[in-house]
């Protein structure tokens, strides 16, 4: 309706005003009927693209203007590849707010009834728009299709968007949304299918039944953090999480996670990845578990969560960094899997002396068919503290890849008697007799930050002996600790003595 | 001549030595004829691609939709951009004054304005049209409606019925 108001203002000289949202049916029509056109003038029966090219030379608000020459001259604007409004063309409007209200009115305007694709919508305003609330700050787009221009620049102020029964490119909403810095993203789009939210906005109501692709960052600003847990706004990003029924893959960055009570999972989710987030063990857990098919689940640097219980039938991708005190894996599909624990000593501690449950000892037995393993050191020093198995495992038939990263100092510390315990961390540290298992199917080992010292050579001699289909044993030196060229010389010949079971094993030394 | 690079190259390499030696004959819609070089021809991308399938150059290009008054200026047009490639300063000078000119006596008569931008399009003589359709934007510049109308003829047909109509819409929308 407000659009209705802006034509008395931009044609306050002429008689009839005639551009409405349903303008767009009446270029249709235009097309169907041309003959008066083409009876009453020459100029009006140009070709619709030879109109289109003498209105590009124009500027945006002559162009929009000729809407009322006549009939076929009417939304020829529209689809005008290029608007550039200025609000130094405007003239009109007695004072000085009237004028900046109607500029405001015209770009509302030109967003509203633009038909067609755009390679650029720019908007320079001169004058300041800050005070002209009612209108700036909500742009309702109604029936429209937003086709984002390459040079869009976004709208600085915006705080509301309002988008109901457009149509438009996953890529131009995105761009469209990610470029209001001040949006408290309000979306209702039963159409969309992918969206990605990159922002500084305080809350997120988000209604789109057929949403498979989700991506939700916020902006790295610890105050606002704060205001969406502690304030008492309501919490739309909870209900947001209700009506997303047919999400395939969610991102979220530097969220809350919390579960409304309605919650009933995604029936379709496929990828889950968490960044920077703060939950809750139920929440997360029952978030994880009410997944069905579930296949890659991302978790990084999350608080709030102690005890980890992932549970997949079809997960093959797991990737979980962070603090935690107990882990519990039952993923009999999994693949891959990457585990760091942030370093924390008494997080730690306590996982080993207090009563917990402590189910990260089964969490390995169910691994059957993993095929590639990053574990951390800290974690496996964790993993030590009595969290081991007295079980064997004997289950990585299809390990081919195997990564231990930052595991030196803590490791020393813990097991230096213990070099077996190395590789195999699940069995027990009171085991005397240990079968070897033969690893049919290792063919990479990485080594990170690589010192030289007598049980990292042990686990190198073991994994060699192991492994007959071995080809590559990669092995990071830490720079900083080597002690000398001298040392780490007696080192590799060690390294190069030791029996090999695969004829095809290389030791790369880096 | 080109040998042994195969046939296609030779025949393209041949067309170029002779191209602009060679005259082609267009036909206004009165059935007149105008000979113009091959050069000139050219600045219009339908005949260039028609030249370049080969088509009929020997019996000319009959062009129904240009008449014979159309046909002469936008020929004018072609010639002066076809015919000489300006390499010096003064050469671009002396080709912008001549689109000054042109497009002068154009604007002084709409309806054959009008004319020559359909000719251009029709042709798709890319120069030419933005020539014309400039002329067309610049008298609208600044204009009020009724100004506009006025310049080109334009006859103002939305009646009260498309408003009423509009109306409507709106309503249901």
């Amino acid at each position: 309706m407000f659009c209705k108001a802006l034509q008395c203002k931009l044609f306050d000289n002429c008689e009839v005003t005639i551009i409405v949202p349903g303008a767009m049916h009446r270029a249709k029509k235009a097309k169907v009927e041309p003959s008066s056109a083409l009876r009453s003038d020459k100029f009006s029966s140009l070709p619709q693209e030879i109109k289109v090219t003498i209105l590009s030379k124009l500027n945006s608000l002559d162009a929009i203007r000729a809407s009322i020459l006549s009939s076929a001259w009417r939304n020829v604007w529209t689809t005008l590849p290029e608007i550039y409004l200025c609000d130094l063309y405007l003239s009109w409007g007695s004072s000085e707010t009237t004028q900046r209200s109607n500029f405001i009115t015209l770009v509302d305007l030109a967003l509203l009834l633009h038909n067609g694709p755009l390679a650029s919508f720019s908007i320079l305003g001169f004058k300041r728009y800050h005070d002209v609330h009612a209108v700036k700050e909500k742009t309702k787009i109604k029936r429209c299709i937003i086709g984002l221009p390459q040079e869009f620049e976004g709208f600085k102020r915006l705080t509301v968007l309002n988008l109901k029964y457009f149509s438009s490119t996953d890529i131009d909403i995105n761009n469209l949304i990610s470029s209001c810095p001040l949006l408290s993203t309000f979306i209702q789009a039963p159409a969309l299918q992918d969206l990605e939210v990159k922002g500084n906005f305080q809350d997120f109501h988000l209604h789109a039944p057929n949403l498979s692709n989700l991506s939700v960052t916020l902006d790295k600003t610890e105050a606002q953090q704060s205001v969406v847990v502690e304030g008492n706004r309501k919490n739309y990003l909870k209900q947001a999480m209700v009506s997303l029924t047919s999400i395939v893959r969610l991102v979220m960055k530097r969220c809350i996670i919390a579960l409304p009570q309605e919650f009933e999972g995604f029936k379709q989710l496929f990828v889950l990845n968490l960044k920077y987030f703060s939950s809750t063990d139920h929440d997360i857990n029952t978030l994880i578990f009410s997944c069905p098919w579930l296949n890659t689940l991302c978790l990084k640097h999350f608080d709030g969560i102690s005890y980890l219980h992932i549970e997949g039938q079809v997960l093959q991708i797991v990737e979980v960094e962070g603090k935690f005190e107990d882990f519990h894996l039952n993923a009999p599909n999994l693949s891959h899997v990457y585990i760091t624990l942030d370093k924390t000593e008494a997080q730690q501690s306590v996982a080993v002396v207090g009563d917990m449950k402590n189910y990260m000892k089964q969490a390995f037995v169910s691994l059957t068919s993993i095929e590639e393993l990053t574990i951390s050191g800290s974690f496996l020093t964790y993993l030590s503290k009595g969290c081991l198995s007295t079980q064997l495992p004997g289950v990585f038939d299809h390990l081919k890849k195997i990564c231990i990263e930052k595991c030196f100092w803590n490791w020393t510390e813990s097991f230096y008697s213990d070099e077996e315990f190395w590789y195999q961390p699940i069995w027990d540290n009171d085991q005397v007799e240990i079968e070897e298992p033969t690893l049919h199917h290792l063919v990479t080992v990485t080594i990170n930050d690589f010192v030289g010292l007598e049980h990292e050579i042990a686990l190198v001699g073991l994994l060699l002996r192991w492994s007959p289909t071995l080809e590559e044993l990669k092995i990071v030196r830490e720079d900083a600790d080597v002690p000398n060229d001298d040392c780490m010389f007696r080192v590799l010949t060690k390294l190069l003595a030791l029996p090999r079971a695969s004829s095809k094993a290389k030791i790369i030394v880096i | 001549m080109a040998s042994g690079s195969g046939a296609a190259a030779a025949a393209a390499d041949a067309e170029e030595k002779e191209s602009g030696s060679r005259m082609i004959t267009l036909t206004s819609n009165e059935g007149k004829a105008f000979v113009v070089t091959e050069a000139s021809a050219r600045q219009s991308a339908t005949i260039r691609s028609m030249v370049d399938d080969g088509g009929c150059v020997d019996k000319g290009f009959p062009l129904p939709n240009v008449d014979s008054k159309t046909l002469a200026r936008v020929i004018q047009y072609s010639d002066e951009h076809g015919n000489k490639e300006p390499h010096t300063v003064d050469e671009r000078a002396a080709l912008a004054k001549f689109d000054r000119d042109f497009i002068a006596e154009l604007d002084a008569d709409k309806a054959f304005l009008y004319d020559v931008t359909m000719a251009a399009n029709y042709l798709h003589i890319q120069g030419l049209l933005a020539l014309t359709t400039q002329c067309v934007a610049d008298t609208i510049k600044g204009k009020t409606p009724e100004e506009i109308r006025t310049a080109f003829g334009i006859e103002y047909d939305l009646t009260a019925q498309d408003e009423k109509e509009i109306k409507e819409e709106d309503t249901h929308a």
